[in-house]
Order: C-alpha cells, then sequence, then structure tokens
C-alpha cells in the first residue's frame, strides 16, 4: 500500500531569505532517508510561508522493499560430507532461519563455501520515520541558528508545532520538547485556532484559514492584486522582482493596500522617494509612465482597513519628511567644501582619511585615462575629485536607507550647482558596478575613476594587512577586483596591471616591501584566472597565459581565447605545445648567455636562429595588432628546426664555449614563446 | 501603566531603571546578570536610554539622544511568548484584529556587551515599535537556559496611540507636549554631546573607570564593579559622539568594555549560581 506523507513544521516567523534554502534542505534529507531505507516514493512537494515549513512526498511505500542478503557460512568440504549436509550446515541454517536444502555453494577466493540466502526483515515506514524524522528536522539548513527551549535544540526560530502524518496515521516523534501531532495553525492574527491536518486536504484546509502556503501561489497573487491596486492608483506598479519575492515570504496571506502621500514630496528626486518606499518599508511605488505618482502599495498581514493605511502613510511621510531635512540641511554646504570636510572623516584607521583617498583618485585616474587615451582628462579629474564629497552629507550619513544613495546624492548636489554632466556622470557611476551582474558605466570617464576606486581599495587593504582570507573578505575585495576585471574586459582598455598596482601602493605613504606587491600581484591573477574559467578558457590555458601574459587582461583574453581555439585540433596543439617544452627541459636550471653567430658551426643550429630571427619581429607585431591566432601559427612554425636541432646537435657538448651558445640560442628561442605564453604550464592528456 | 499591569500580572518581578546612564535597557543589571544562570527570571521595568551620537539637536522627530524603553526579560521563554506578547499590545488598546503585525527578521548585537541573540522587529502597520530578541550569549557566555528579551519603544507607541504625527507633538504630562517639556533639554545634551563634551576628562575617566571597575570586580564587589562598566560604556559613547576616537581606538575602546562586561558575568556566575 503507498500513502501520503506529510511533515509541517510550524515555527515562529522565520526569516525571508532563509525559507527556500531550508525547505530544499529538507526534502533532500527526507528524500535520501527514504532512498537509503529502499521506501519507495513518487513525487516531492515543497511548500513554505513565514511560519511553517512543508514537505509532501507522494505515494510512499508502508514498508521497506524486500532486500535479499547473502551470508557465508563454513567452507563446502565442512558443510557436506558425501553430498549430505553435516551437522555444521544445519546448525548454520538454523542460526540463519533457512531450510537446510535452500543452502548454496560459492566461489571465494578458488575456495567453496556454503551461502545463505536471508530476507532481512522489512521495517514500517512509519517506524522509520519516526525515529529519523528528529534527526532530519535537525539537520535542516539554515544561516543562522538559536536556541529557545531546555534541550538547546538548534533551529532558525523557535518551532511551535509539527504535524507529522503517512495518511491517516500520525507519526509519534517529539524534538525541542514539542510532539508531533495532526494540528496546524491558521493564519496568526485572522485565524490562529488549531486546524486538523491531512495530506489529502492540506492546502485547501490552510487556505480556508488564511494561509496560502505554496509561495508561487502566493506570489502570483500578491502579483495580480498589486498591478490592480496600481490600475486603482491610475498607473503601474514599479515592481523589483526581488523585492516582490521577498515580500511573498514576509507574508502568509496576499492582502495589499493602496496607500497615498502629498504631492509635495514628488519634488524630491525620484531615486529618493523610491528608495524611501523600497528599501526600509518594502512597499511598491506607482508610476504611470515615467512619472511616479504619489501612491504606494503594500502588501499587509491582515484584512485591509483605514487605520493600517492611515498609519502606514504617516511611516512613509515621516520617511520622506526625513528625506527633504536631509535636502534641505544638505543644500547649505557648497560641494567644493565637502571636499576639504573629507578630510575629518577617517578612511581607515592605517590609511588616512577619505580625502588622501580622494586626492590619491585624482592621480591614479589621471594617469589611467593618459594610458586608455581619447578620454577627457579635465572630466576625470574634476570627476574623481567630487566622487566621494557626497560621504559628507547628512543623507548618506545620516540616512540608514539612503546610504545606498552614494554616488546619485553627490551628483545630484554636483547638478544642482551647474557642474557640467559628464562630470556628473563620473561622481554617479564611479560606483558601479554595484554586484557582479550590476550595470557598468556609461563613459569611459565614468569606467576609469570606478577602475581606480577599486585598486586603490585594494591596494590599501593589503598595505594594511587586510587581505581576504578563506572565505573572510570584509572588505570586498574579491568583488572589487571582478568589477574591475569587468569594466577593462568590456571598455577593452589597455592596461598593464603590473604598473597599475606599483602606481597605485606608491601613493601611499606607507612603505610597501616586496611581498606586498606580490601578495597583490598573486591576488590579482587568481581573479583573473578564475574570470578566464569563467568564460571557458581552459585552467592550465590560463596558467600558461597569466604566467606571462598577466597584466594585461585584454591580451590575456585574446592569446587565451587563440589557444582554446588552436586546442580543437589536438595534433597541431601538440606540435606547439612540446616544441616549447623540449627546449624548456634542457634550460633547466641554466644561465643565459649571449649568441656569438660564428659559433653557431653546425647547419642545425644556424637554421633555427635563422628561422628565429626571421619570425622575432613579425611574431611581436602581430601580438601588438592582436592576431594571436597568427601568432601561434610562426611558433608551430618553428618546431621542425627545433627537433632537427636536438635529433642531430648534442647541445651538452663538453666544450663550454659551445654549450654556452646553444643554450643562449634556445634561450632566445624560449623567450619567443613566452611573449605568449609559457606553455611549460600546458597538460598535454 | 498599562504594561506594568499586564507584566506584573504575568508573574514578571516589577524593577527600576537603572541610576547610570545606559545606551540601553540591557545594560541594567537585572537583565544583564538576570540572562546569566540556571535559575528563571521574570522581570520588566522601564528604563531611559542615552545615546549620545543619535542625537539631532532636536530637529529630526525620529532621531533623539534619550528616548524611553520597557524592558521585558523573561527566562526561560514561555512557550506561547509571541502570543503573550500580542495580549501586551492588547492591554495596550491596539485591537490587533484591525492592525498590520509583522515579526521582522533583526539580529541584534552589543559589541560591548559581548552579547547577542536573533529575533525580529515588531512592526504595528509599517512602524518599528519594539525588539524582540532570544539572547544567545551575555558577557560571551553561552546562555544555557536562554532568555526572550521584548524592548518596547514608548515614545513610538505612545505616537501611534495618541495620533499624533510626531513626538514633538505628543502629549506627555500634565496638558504640555513632548516640545515644550523636552525639546529644550534634548538640544541641550546635543550641544554636550557633540560640541561642549571635555574629551580630556572623559579620557581621563574612561580609564579611570576601566580601572574601578577591575578593582571592584577582584574584590567581588560585582555591583559597584559592573556599574563602572557601565560608566565606562556611557563615557565611550560622549567620547564617540565627540569624534574623538580613531577608528582604531573605538575598536580597542569597545574590546576593553567587552573583556570588563564578560569579566562580570563570570564573577556573577561564581557568586551566585
Amino acid at each position: 500500500m503507498v500513502r501520503t506523507l506529510l511533515i509541517e513544521i510550524g515555527t515562529e516567523e522565520i526569516p525571508a531569505g532563509y525559507l527556500e534554502d531550508a525547505v530544499s534542505s529538507f526534502a533532500k534529507g527526507l528524500k535520501s532517508l527514504l532512498t537509503a531505507k529502499r521506501i519507495s516514493f513518487s513525487t516531492t512537494k515543497t511548500y513554505f510561508t513565514p511560519r511553517r515549513l512543508t514537505v509532501i512526498l507522494e505515494a510512499v511505500a508502508d514498508i521497506q522493499d524486500k532486500i535479499v542478503r547473502k551470508i557465508k557460512g563454513p567452507p563446502a568440504d565442512v558443510a557436506f560430507k558425501d553430498g549430505k549436509p553435516t551437522p555444521s550446515a544445519k546448525g548454520f541454517a538454523s542460526g540463519k532461519k533457512v531450510p537446510v536444502e535452500s543452502l548454496q555453494l560459492e566461489d571465494f577466493n578458488g575456495k567453496k563455501y556454503v551461502v545463505a540466502e536471508v530476507e532481512e526483515e522489512s521495517k514500517s515506514t512509519v517506524e522509520i520515520l519516526q525515529d529519523n524524522l528528529p534527526d532530519i528536522i535537525e539537520n535542516i539548513e539554515f544561516p543562522k541558528k538559536m536556541k529557545w527551549e531546555e534541550t538547546n535544540f538548534l533551529f532558525a526560530r523557535p518551532i511551535r508545532w509539527i504535524v507529522a502524518r503517512l495518511g491517516d496515521e500520525i507519526l509519534e516523534f517529539s524534538i525541542a520538547g514539542i510532539k508531533s501531532g495532526k494540528f496546524s495553525k491558521g493564519h496568526r492574527l485572522i485565524s490562529a485556532e488549531e486546524i486538523e491536518i491531512e495530506p489529502s486536504n492540506y492546502i485547501e484546509k490552510l487556505k480556508s484559514s488564511y494561509v496560502l502556503v505554496d509561495p508561487n501561489e502566493r506570489k502570483a497573487k500578491l502579483k495580480e492584486m498589486i498591478i490592480e491596486k496600481a490600475k486603482q492608483a491610475g498607473g503601474e506598479p514599479v515592481l523589483r522582482e526581488e523585492l516582490l519575492l521577498e515580500v511573498t515570504n514576509l507574508i502568509e496571506y496576499p492582502f495589499v493596500i493602496l496607500g497615498s502621500f502629498d504631492r509635495k514630496f514628488l519634488d524630491l528626486p525620484d531615486k529618493v522617494v523610491i528608495t524611501a518606499m523600497e528599501s526600509h518599508q518594502r512597499y511598491f511605488p506607482v508610476r504611470k509612465g515615467r512619472e511616479l505618482l504619489p501612491y504606494f502599495i503594500s502588501a499587509v498581514n491582515n484584512f485591509p482597513n483605514d487605520i493600517i493605511c492611515r498609519e502606514n502613510e504617516k511611516v512613509l511621510e515621516a520617511r520622506l519628511e526625513d528625506a527633504g531635512f536631509y535636502l534641505e540641511i544638505d543644500k547649505k554646504v557648497p560641494i567644493n567644501e565637502r571636499v576639504s570636510q573629507l578630510s575629518g572623516i577617517m578612511w581607515h584607521r592605517s590609511l588616512g582619511t577619505l580625502l588622501d583617498r580622494s586626492k590619491r583618485l585624482i592621480k591614479l585616474s589621471e594617469w589611467i585615462g593618459k594610458k586608455v587615451k581619447d578620454v577627457d582628462l579635465k572630466v576625470i579629474k574634476e570627476g574623481a575629485r567630487l566622487a566621494k564629497a557626497d560621504l559628507t552629507t547628512l543623507m548618506i550619513r545620516d540616512g540608514k536607507e539612503f546610504t545606498n544613495l552614494e554616488g546619485f546624492i553627490g551628483a545630484r548636489y554636483a547638478k544642482e550647482e551647474g557642474i557640467g554632466e559628464e562630470i556628473c556622470r563620473v561622481i554617479e557611476e564611479h560606483y558601479k558596478p554595484r554586484n557582479a551582474g550590476g550595470e557598468l558605466p556609461t563613459t569611459s570617464e565614468a569606467a576609469i575613476v570606478s577602475l581606480a576606486d577599486r585598486i586603490d581599495l585594494i591596494a590599501g587593504a593589503f598595505l594594511a594587512g587586510e587581505r581576504p582570507t578563506g572565505s573572510r573578505d570584509p572588505l570586498g575585495l574579491r568583488k572589487s577586483m571582478n568589477a574591475f576585471i569587468r569594466i577593462v574586459v568590456e571598455f577593452g582598455f589597455d592596461l598593464s596591471l603590473e604598473e597599475l598596482a606599483e602606481r597605485s601602493i606608491k601613493g601611499f605613504s606607507i612603505e610597501a616591501g616586496p611581498e606586498t606587491v606580490r601578495d597583490i600581484t598573486k591576488f590579482v591573477k587568481d581573479r583573473i584566472a578564475g574570470y578566464l574559467q569563467s568564460i571557458g578558457i581552459r585552467y592550465d590555458i590560463a596558467n600558461a597565459v597569466l604566467s606571462e601574459g598577466w597584466n594585461n587582461i585584454r591580451s590575456a583574453t585574446g592569446v587565451a581565447r587563440s589557444m582554446m581555439e588552436l586546442r580543437e585540433d589536438k595534433d597541431e596543439f601538440e606540435r606547439l605545445v612540446i616544441g616549447q617544452k623540449r627546449v624548456s627541459n634542457i634550460l633547466e636550471g641554466q644561465e643565459a648567455g649571449k649568441i656569438d653567430e660564428s659559433l653557431l658551426l653546425e647547419k642545425e643550429e644556424r637554421e633555427l636562429y635563422k628561422q628565429a630571427k626571421k619570425i622575432g619581429p613579425n611574431l611581436k607585431k602581430l601580438i601588438v595588432e592582436r592576431k594571436y591566432l597568427e601568432a601561434l601559427d610562426l611558433l608551430k612554425g618553428l618546431r621542425p628546426f627545433i627537433d632537427n636541432l636536438f635529433d642531430n646537435v648534442l647541445v651538452m657538448t663538453d666544450d663550454d664555449k659551445l654549450r654556452n651558445n646553444r643554450l643562449a640560442l634556445l634561450y632566445y628561442v624560449r623567450s619567443l614563446f613566452h611573449l605568449l605564453a609559457d606553455f611549460e604550464e600546458i597538460v598535454i592528456d | 501603566m498599562r504594561l506594568e499591569e499586564f507584566w506584573a500580572k504575568n508573574g514578571c518581578l516589577i524593577g527600576f531603571p537603572y541610576t547610570s546612564e545606559v545606551g540601553a535597557g540591557t545594560f541594567n543589571p537585572l537583565t544583564f546578570f538576570g540572562a546569566l544562570g540556571k535559575d528563571s527570571s521574570k522581570v520588566a521595568y522601564i528604563e531611559t536610554s542615552k545615546r549620545p551620537k543619535d542625537g539631532r539637536y532636536a530637529e529630526n522627530p525620529n532621531r533623539m539622544q534619550q528616548f524611553r524603553q520597557y524592558q521585558v526579560l523573561l527566562k526561560p521563554p514561555p512557550l506561547g511568548i509571541q502570543d503573550l506578547y500580542l495580549e501586551s499590545l492588547d492591554a495596550l488598546s491596539i485591537n490587533i484584529k484591525n492592525h498590520d503585525i509583522r515579526f521582522v527578521e533583526d539580529d541584534w548585537e552589543s559589541p560591548t556587551l559581548g552579547a547577542w541573540g536573533l529575533g525580529w522587529e515588531v512592526w504595528l502597520d509599517g512602524q518599528e515599535i519594539a525588539q524582540f530578541t532570544y539572547f544567545q550569549q551575555m558577557g560571551g557566555i553561552d546562555l544555557d537556559p536562554v532568555s526572550v528579551e521584548l524592548t518596547y519603544g514608548l515614545e513610538r507607541i505612545a505616537i501611534f496611540l495618541s495620533g499624533s504625527d510626531s513626538v514633538f507633538a505628543l502629549p506627555w504630562l500634565a496638558n504640555k507636549n513632548w516640545s515644550e517639556l523636552n525639546r529644550e533639554q534634548e538640544y541641550q545634551f546635543c550641544v554636550y554631546n557633540f560640541d561642549e563634551a571635555n574629551v580630556k576628562s572623559l579620557f581621563e575617566y574612561f580609564d579611570e573607570c576601566l580601572r574601578e571597575a577591575e578593582r571592584l570586580i577582584d574584590k567581588d564587589l560585582l555591583y559597584p564593579g559592573y556599574d563602572f562598566v557601565v560608566k565606562a560604556s556611557h563615557t565611550f559613547n560622549l567620547l564617540d559622539a565627540r569624534g574623538a576616537l580613531s577608528v582604531k581606538q573605538r575598536n580597542s575602546y569597545i574590546l576593553e568594555i567587552r573583556k570588563l562586561a564578560g569579566k562580570a558575568a563570570r564573577k556573577w556566575l561564581e557568586l551566585y549560581s
């Protein structure tokens, strides 16, 4: 017989962000238990609200599948004499509770033994679940757990009830002082009484108690209601998917209110008004076309009424009032004065103030600007100078949810003072991209200041000894470096990172030892390797390219891509790689000298030298032109000459002069390979 | 008053505000020591909290350097604690049937007390009116059993109940509103906290507090010793508001206070449990 299994863990409000992962870890635990215990089931469904995590498994077998185990007994010659079972065989059979006739013979390492096939006792699913559910629930994963009662059970928030049923049977167990049963609870404020649950009526029963337990259904319905309310207000909602998802997981049943606020607040920048609604209050703004309307929509946890609506309006207006207050006060201080105020804010205890940082940014941005060319250096310098000024404003320093408007606020204030649009763009966009998939800056000037901002942070952190270790990266250096790489790649900037890192370290007043430069180099290299792998480059090719060309992301990417292409043809690729490997092997531990042409006695030496000299300039030209595939082709062409030399000339001859000259030749050859990559890093399968 | 009645009826000892300046009701020994040890404990009291850095010269109705909290500590947490909390709102004439009440994730931490816990902000129609925290550690010590702390923001609740638009217009005492009674005081304290406090003597006093705390706790004079920990913490807050601390100093001062808070907690366990 098969039945439906239902487990609902009723809790106090679990954080919205925990729910989805928690319920899938719960389901995973249950499924692997059943699989391990040979209990068949068909489909799995998971549901959750802030107050419950639920897994339903359909068609769960009542008992374990049968299993037959073979048990080895005495040797055949002991068990049987003249084809008849001896007392030893009879004893073994009765011990295993099988008829003596059913015993079989099997080979173990060339010797025959008696084997009994024993059917293992199948336990009931109920019994197995009752024994194991406490463990499974204890092992549900959460980012943080807490204790709340005397057994010190750990969970995200206190467990208050558990429904555990297999069909109509109750699975009995207890954890954290709670006994499992058949009663669940409805909506806290609307329908708080206990409700008896059966697996077959779970969803409907909860629905009638104002709990929509299916998160997808809850989300769809909520979305529909929000759109409907916005329509009533004559517009459409600003619906960020992330926010919709979070709000869905903050409520058990969707109710929404439409609130309004005083039109005068629409004079505030839209972004400020939207932030006031979205970030702390989790309201949905309403707009008509591009124009913001003086309305908001909020999901609430009870039947909507006028009081709830009015109170929410008061809360929002107080926040908008705050924003207006900040703007008004902030306007009193011109942005230039704000720049000098940066000297009063400590950036980092050993790296000075924000003004120091700001000054470094100007220099570094200008330096990058000159390297990149074709950019407006004036815009860059002025943008970099003003970039951090808004950190002294009340709006950013004091505004709680408004603090994530940094950049935007600076640009806005600068604009009001009549500062040019391009400069304002630098101020606003130098924080972009803000996250992995985030928008990039829209101009090269803004992108350059963004690069300077990030490399200054990375260099500063390393100088101050705050480098990331393991999973700890409190200053977000990895994120910064990834953003850096994205900008360089997307804008196609041609920059030597080694130079940039050195330059940036010089900007600090701290003395940097060689190990700091080395550590930064390694950090940068690792990030670039990660980037290359993320675009489908094999790790060994990434390493090969980075060993030589790491300091320019654009070239590194180009070379790596070409090598991946060449690798499609295995033989060709090997021809290229083995060439350098042969050369490098013999050079290991040897000193390089100068080539003396007059000492190139053998024909093979002269030919290799001639060929190498011939392709050298071409190779460099192709690299400058970024024609890497053709450059690799030239290198490949060296292979026959290399092979000829090794096959016919003894490099390590006893004659010092000849030997050193031959080594020098090989050095020269290897240096040509190294213009592109260190092919020794390549793994040939 | 009605909160007091409600919690008294629910078996709480009604305590008193602490006599030294505290940044939160948690600093009151009734909570700090009450959360330690095995014995159950139920206490409720009003607390005046001072956070010098939060003042805004009485210009911003949501930010003040001094405010009132109602503090409840229950150890161990009763089974229906959330329902009990909702009942206490009912006692305040907030009919929960007509409001949107939500428990929004908020993890609490006090670095100076070496304390942390998990819980929520409680939202009433979109306004945060209380903190609800299951303490996990106090004075760096893992709690067993844990306690639950409820902290009601009294100004916020009063605004809500009176229907006022801001704390300034709040009817406070004897027909006077908050502004008339407190605004001048709030302003003057802001001037003191941000501009006038004597940094040199505060630094000296901070060191003095640390020394006294250490000395007294060592002599088993736990309560006066802990009092100096509380005083050190407030002195630290003043220095912080005055902008007198570099980031590095700030961290090391927090660490020193935490060390002594931990020492006090361990001493309490040694003496009384």
